[in-house]
């Protein structure tokens, strides 16, 4: 291989890229030598040129990480941004009156301006950073039944399928103030039933709070008939609809405006930004209304000793105190990183390309039960599965010895497994950075485990 | 995975079954691991005379239950509240990973917590108390 003389006198590996902050990287194995290290350089010299954007996979290129529904791997343009930031323009917001922090303002605005554009909304005034999906929705909660926009009695609908971000909230209501709390039920296909949808819509119905795509079947909820259904049963009195977007954004692009959705929730960590960082879009005019559940410095408009008044800025009403500045910079590198590869029609394409060849593996082994809808092109690459007589643990552990990220456990659906009867079940998902051979090397190890464990 | 001994007392537990005319039974569960585990003795005089548990359990979770559920035939009451992970290292010959240790010691817990609900002495028994 000529190739590999030169990469061995040439320790310090760059990998190419577009983008302008990503550096060169010195992964520890390099200190090495011998044949481990060929090894090594080998399999990264073969890497996906998407993989290669990503430094975890260079330090450890043994790594099949298939646990992206979990968290998603951070691309070098990511890492690099926000050690960048850090150390170069890192100052914080809204008062200072010098360069930095100027700069700091500008890439936070930066940062709501493209994760607006993302998902469609007006304007990046929309866009409220939280901490993750769950403060999200527990804020979201919070503040309509604070502002009267639900009462005792009043209902929230809530799939079956639902992550506990979007179940908890509502049950602490619930706990609170007697709000009901209702399961939409799914369908043999694991969709939304919408004939069970139906008969549960009544004039107590007030918020409808769904995800678009559930992450344990992968399913993709159809929200444009939820949409559709709401206007038709409701008219302009329809209730509050939200939509939980951890699942979808990450995956294919999302337009509030064709969901014609009230709110929308999802995390940064989970489309290769830093965790830490979670976004809450709402219309304006839902904001302007809502009264905030938090508030502090940077929040308010007025304070003095006995009262205060809200900030009637937009969202700043809604983030008190320092926000989240570095963690912004890595949402604004992520979806920078996105618009590089090809925008979403790439990131769609790759991960249909990777979604059919696993569901044709996961088909012809019928040892492993998969928990999915028969429909394709309606699911992401999110796989729950189980195995009859082997411990859903020990299938993980044993996939974790041979590198391979899976998870085991109820993957915070709770509602759902029992629904399912399932106390434990693994899930493998997918990203960008996964190619074919690690759905290969999945399979092959995932045989031989259940050869072992059974 | 894990050693000879964790392998035979996860495939062939003796004592995975239902005791017959038990004196206690508790039930716990480790919500990290996705496991549960219920437990039944059989107490004469203070001390245990026998011992079997039951459930869908991992095969580390099996295992330690198993051997620590044999270690404690013949042991008075009070013995059991002084042993922590550390007992069911010994029994098992290796170290388990920080992942699984809650894991390991499901059986211990939830023995130790039907002891306590048999003496109504009004306490309970967490993991960290365990594994301290």
């Amino acid at each position: 291989m000529p190739i590999l003389p030169l990469l061995v006198q040439h320790p310090i590996l760059r990998f190419a890229s577009p983008l302008p902050f990503c550096r060169t990287y010195r992964p520890d194995w390099l200190q090495d030598k011998g044949h481990a290290t060929i090894i090594k350089l080998l399999k990264i010299y073969n890497m996906s040129s998407i993989k290669k954007d990503f430094p975890i996979f260079v330090n450890k290129p043994d790594l099949i990480y298939l646990d992206s529904t979990a968290t998603s791997q951070k691309p070098s343009h990511v890492v690099d941004g926000v050690a960048e930031y850090l150390s170069s323009s890192y100052a914080n917001i809204h008062r200072g009156s010098y360069e930095i922090s100027e700069i700091s303002e500008k890439l936070y605005e930066d940062s709501k301006a493209i994760v607006a554009k993302s998902i469609g909304a007006e304007n990046w005034k929309e866009v409220v950073y939280t901490w993750n999906s769950t403060y999200a929705l527990n804020i979201l909660a919070q503040s309509i039944w604070r502002t009267g926009l639900l009462k005792k009695w009043d209902k929230v609908l809530v799939s079956i399928v639902e992550h506990h971000a979007n179940v908890v909230p509502w049950l602490i209501l619930k706990e609170d103030y007697g709000i009901e709390v209702d399961y939409i039920e799914i369908d043999e296909n694991y969709a939304i039933d919408f004939n069970d949808f139906r008969s549960k819509l009544d004039d107590n119905v007030k918020v409808v709070s769904l995800a678009h795509v559930s992450n344990t079947t992968g399913q993709v909820f159809d929200l444009e008939n939820v949409n559709s259904l709401l206007s038709m049963r409701y008219g302009n009195n329809r209730p509050l609809f939200i939509v939980d977007g951890s699942q979808s954004v990450p995956h294919f692009q999302v337009d509030v405006k064709k969901i014609w959705c009230d709110a929308m929730f999802f995390t940064g960590h989970k489309i290769f930004a830093d965790s830490g960082i979670g976004v809450l879009w709402a219309k304006e005019q839902l904001l302007d209304t809502l009264k905030p559940i938090f508030s502090g410095g940077g929040a308010i408009g007025y304070v003095n000793k006995w009262e205060f008044t809200h900030s009637e800025k937009l969202p700043d009403k809604f983030e008190p105190g320092t926000p989240n500045l570095s963690w912004a910079v890595s949402l604004l590198r992520a979806f920078e990183y996105i618009e590089s590869i090809g925008w979403y029609t790439e990131l769609e394409r790759i991960e249909d390309e990777l979604v059919e060849y696993a569901l044709g593996k996961f088909e012809k082994n019928t040892d492993i039960q998969l928990i999915w809808g028969k429909n394709p092109a309606t699911r992401v690459g999110v796989f729950t599965f189980y195995v009859e007589g082997v411990h859903s643990f020990d299938i993980s552990d044993y996939l974790a010895d041979h590198h391979i990220c899976i998870r085991a456990g109820q993957h915070c659906a709770e509602p759902f497994m029992q629904h399912q009867g399932q106390k434990h079940t693994c899930r493998m998902s997918l990203h960008i950075y996964n190619t074919l051979e690690d759905i290969d090397k999945f399979f092959d190890i995932l045989h031989n485990a259940i050869n072992d464990l059974k | 995975m894990y050693n000879e001994v964790i392998t035979f007392y996860s495939k062939t537990p003796p004592n995975k079954w239902v005791l017959d005319n038990f004196d206690i039974s508790f039930w716990e569960e480790n919500r990290t691991c996705g496991d549960d585990l219920k437990v039944y003795m059989k107490l004469e005089g203070g001390v245990i005379v026998d011992w079997s548990f039951e459930w869908d359990t991992a095969i580390i979770t099996t295992a330690c239950a198993s051997i620590f559920g044999e270690s404690i035939i013949g042991l008075k009451e009070e013995e059991i509240f002084e042993m922590d992970y550390s007992y069911i290292e010994e029994l098992i010959g290796m170290q388990v990973s920080d992942r699984r240790k809650q894991a390991s010691v499901l059986g211990l817990l939830t023995t130790r917590n039907a002891l306590h609900q048999h003496l109504k002495d009004g306490k309970k028994d967490t993991f960290d108390t365990i594994l301290k």
